[in-house]
């Protein structure tokens, strides 16, 4: 007997946004002081390209060559230095072409409408082109962010389809083998007991199959970022209910206890995932409890004081408790960092589902890593000679199926030894706001006799 | 099924997978039906015209076309019991043909047990006169719709109206799944499908009332994430995912 542990994680991260460029909230970083430089050099090529023509055009002419400048800076080096080419040209105009030549003085105030003219329009020019520059690193981001929006459901969309024509391409010729492997006594007359049992080990390893590639198509479909749930409103007892119909034969040789509240609150989950849930766990403790074991269901509510099945607490009782006003908030359960028997109480808003057994137990210390997968460990406790065990005939994913489903829906599992000897499963969800009842109907009728 | 008078029933098998169709077919045979086969969409459409069988067991992965189609175009001429074969995991797309008319399915893969078990439950109800369908036992329990009682070890057992109306759906298609939405449509109304948890407090009311545990239902079983079954006698893990290995 061994418990199936391994390594790997699983991830049900929110996908986080990629961190906007700078540009595209309109902070654009600070140009670099050589920028500062072209475009004093630019103002003074523009400059030395006017002296040539002083004489020759009219000064308010010669003033127009210098918004190029600042054109050019704005375009190419930005903001910053447009501004300081603005204010240079209007320095360097008045300086060289401006009479008194060489001097910042000016003989005729006229030239002041010029001055005023040239920088409103040289900074006009920078804002202008600043702005267009914004607009479109914002539009190039926001292009960037689409597009990869875009390949990123492209993808979950190709994974999706893959894993779908996958799990019906296997299941289609398994469903055969098992099928004919079952069928060969109809075709003939009955098969001797050693074809037989050939025929349905046949069968048997058909369905293993499948079950293995099931389990790694399902985790590979929980694992990936947004898992499909099918979220619905279901009981306890129901969920728990159609668990045991689904596994009645398998335990059979075992005694059941049930101790399901009669009030419990209604869970919203994936019907189907979450029956997964407790089918494995409960095919779990029936692989590991010898025939005539006990294997008990309980759940409780984080409000409710209904005790314990056990004797100890539940190892949901570890979960954190949110921080500050957060309590109030549905149930986030979780175990991170702490043993399954600290603490005491469910967190409020949650909902725990035990699934025990009083079998050989868990490994010491290896509580947590039986939800890994694959690998699996010896166990401690081997069964006494005499002692009936069923078999293990499991994938080695079931539990780590379990553990993907209770993530995938906000929850989170653990398991722990219990004082009297057996292993303990328990999961946490969160519990949402109740919705609303049926109207109650107008008393009973007089359907019966 | 084997009867000495009643001629053979017969079920076109509609699937493209060769192994499939053989243990099937030997399985239907085995319990005295004639089976005729049909690989693909179009040939399906012809044996279905010409042979008018008594059941159809449907693919719904074929080579030329989605079996949906079919159904969709069977139901406007013919209420014959449909088995869909499905070996799409989803449970939607379990309850998208249900809704769609079929009367059952069974996922892949499935055991000859429980195709046989599904297959004699389809051709009995369509065999049955209509009268016959009017009281209903299982377990202690027995339901006279014509009468409008139900009585447990023959006491009067009380129902609320909307109870009442759950019940004679199920017991209407005793046997085969019910999807929610029809349960909420037909006891609620239209209005309603999307209220499944009105269907969870009323069918544990049912149960409490009806089953011999409630905690352990024996007739009213659930179908997760599809509908409700009402089975006359109690199943030993007889659905699909029991018949598999333990998975953990």
């Amino acid at each position: 007997m061994a418990w199936r542990i391994g390594p790997g994680c699983y991830h049900f991260a929110m996908a986080t946004p990629p961190p906007a460029p700078a540009a595209a909230n309109g902070a654009a970083a600070p140009a670099p002081l050589r920028h500062y430089l072209y475009a004093s050099l630019a103002v003074g090529a523009v400059a030395l390209l006017g002296a040539p023509l002083l004489g020759q055009f009219d000064l308010a002419n010669i003033a127009m060559l210098f918004p190029l400048a600042v054109l050019f800076a704005a375009i190419r080096l930005g903001r910053g230095p447009a501004v300081l080419a603005a204010f240079l040209s209007v320095a360097l105009f008045d300086f060289f072409f401006v009479h008194p030549h060489f001097t910042l003085a000016v003989s005729d105030l006229q030239y002041l409408l010029t001055f005023a003219v040239l920088l409103a329009v040289a900074l006009t020019t920078a804002e202008l082109v600043a702005r267009l520059r914004r607009e479109r690193d914002s539009a190039e981001a926001r292009a960037e962010e689409t597009a990869e929006a875009r390949l990123a459901v492209e993808s979950e969309r190709l994974r999706n389809t893959l894993l779908a024509s996958l799990s019906h391409d296997l299941r289609t010729p398994l469903t055969a083998l098992a099928g004919l492997a079952e069928s060969l006594p109809l075709a003939g007359p009955p098969l001797p007991p050693a074809q037989a049992e050939l025929a349905e080990a046949i069968r048997a390893e058909a369905l293993r199959t499948h079950a293995l590639a099931r389990d790694l198509l399902d985790l590979a479909r929980l694992q990936s970022e947004t898992p499909r749930l099918a979220l619905d409103w279901l009981t306890v007892d129901e969920l728990v209910g159609s668990a045991l119909q689904a596994r009645a034969h398998a335990l059979r040789e075992h005694v059941l206890t049930l101790a399901l509240p009669a009030d419990l609150p209604l869970l919203h989950a994936d019907a189907a995932l979450m029956e997964r849930v407790m089918c494995n766990l409960i095919d779990n403790a029936i692989a590991h409890t010898p025939a005539g074991g006990r294997i008990t269901l309980s759940a409780r509510t984080g409000a409710a004081n209904a005790p314990a099945e056990d004797d100890a607490p539940s190892p949901c009782s570890a979960a954190p408790q949110p921080p500050g006003p957060a309590h109030d908030r549905p149930g986030r359960c979780g175990f991170e960092g702490r043993g399954a028997d600290e603490g005491t109480a469910l967190p409020a808003g949650s909902i725990s589902i035990s699934v025990c057994d009083d079998g050989c137990g868990l490994p010491p210390g290896r509580e947590q890593a039986i939800f890994e997968r694959f690998v699996r460990a010896p166990h401690p406790h081997p069964p006494s000679a005499g002692t009936t065990v069923t078999g293990d005939g499991g994938t080695g994913l079931g539990l780590a199926i379990v553990r993907a489903i209770v993530e995938a829906h906000g929850g989170s599992v653990a398991a722990r030894n219990r004082a009297g000897g057996g292993a303990c499963f328990t999961l946490c969800l969160p519990l949402p706001p109740q919705p609303e009842l049926p109207p109650p109907e107008g008393g009973e009728t007089e359907h019966g006799r | 099924m084997k009867s000495a008078h009643a001629p053979a029933p017969v079920v076109l098998l509609l699937e493209d997978d060769a192994g499939i169709r053989r243990f099937v077919r030997a399985a239907l045979e085995s319990e005295g039906c004639s089976v005729c086969e049909a690989a693909a969409l179009e040939r399906g459409r012809i044996e279905l015209a010409s042979r008018r069988p008594d059941l159809l067991v449907l693919d719904l992965g074929l080579p030329d076309g989605d079996g949906m189609e079919l159904l969709v175009e069977l139901r406007t001429w013919s209420g014959m019991p449909v088995l869909v074969l499905s070996a799409r995991s989803d449970e939607a797309d379990k309850v998208a043909a249900l809704d769609a008319g079929a009367d059952d399915y069974l996922a892949k893969p499935f055991g000859v047990g429980e195709l046989l078990a599904r297959v004699r439950a389809l051709l009995r109800r369509a065999m049955r006169p209509p009268q016959a369908t009017a009281r209903t036992a299982f377990g202690d329990i027995e339901v006279d719709l014509e009468q409008r009682t139900v009585t447990r070890a023959g006491a009067a057992v009380h129902l609320t109206p909307i109870e009442y109306r759950l019940l004679g759906l199920l017991v209407a298609a005793a046997g085969r799944v019910v999807t929610q939405r029809q349960l909420l449509a037909g006891a609620w109304g239209p209005n309603h499908v999307e209220h499944a948890h009105y269907l969870r407090v009323y069918m544990a009311g049912l149960r409490r009332k009806l089953e011999p545990d409630p905690r352990l239902p024996a007739h009213i079983l659930t179908e997760p994430g599809v509908g409700y079954r009402l089975v006359a006698e109690p199943l030993s893990g007889a659905r699909t995912q029991a018949s598999a290995p333990p998975a953990g």
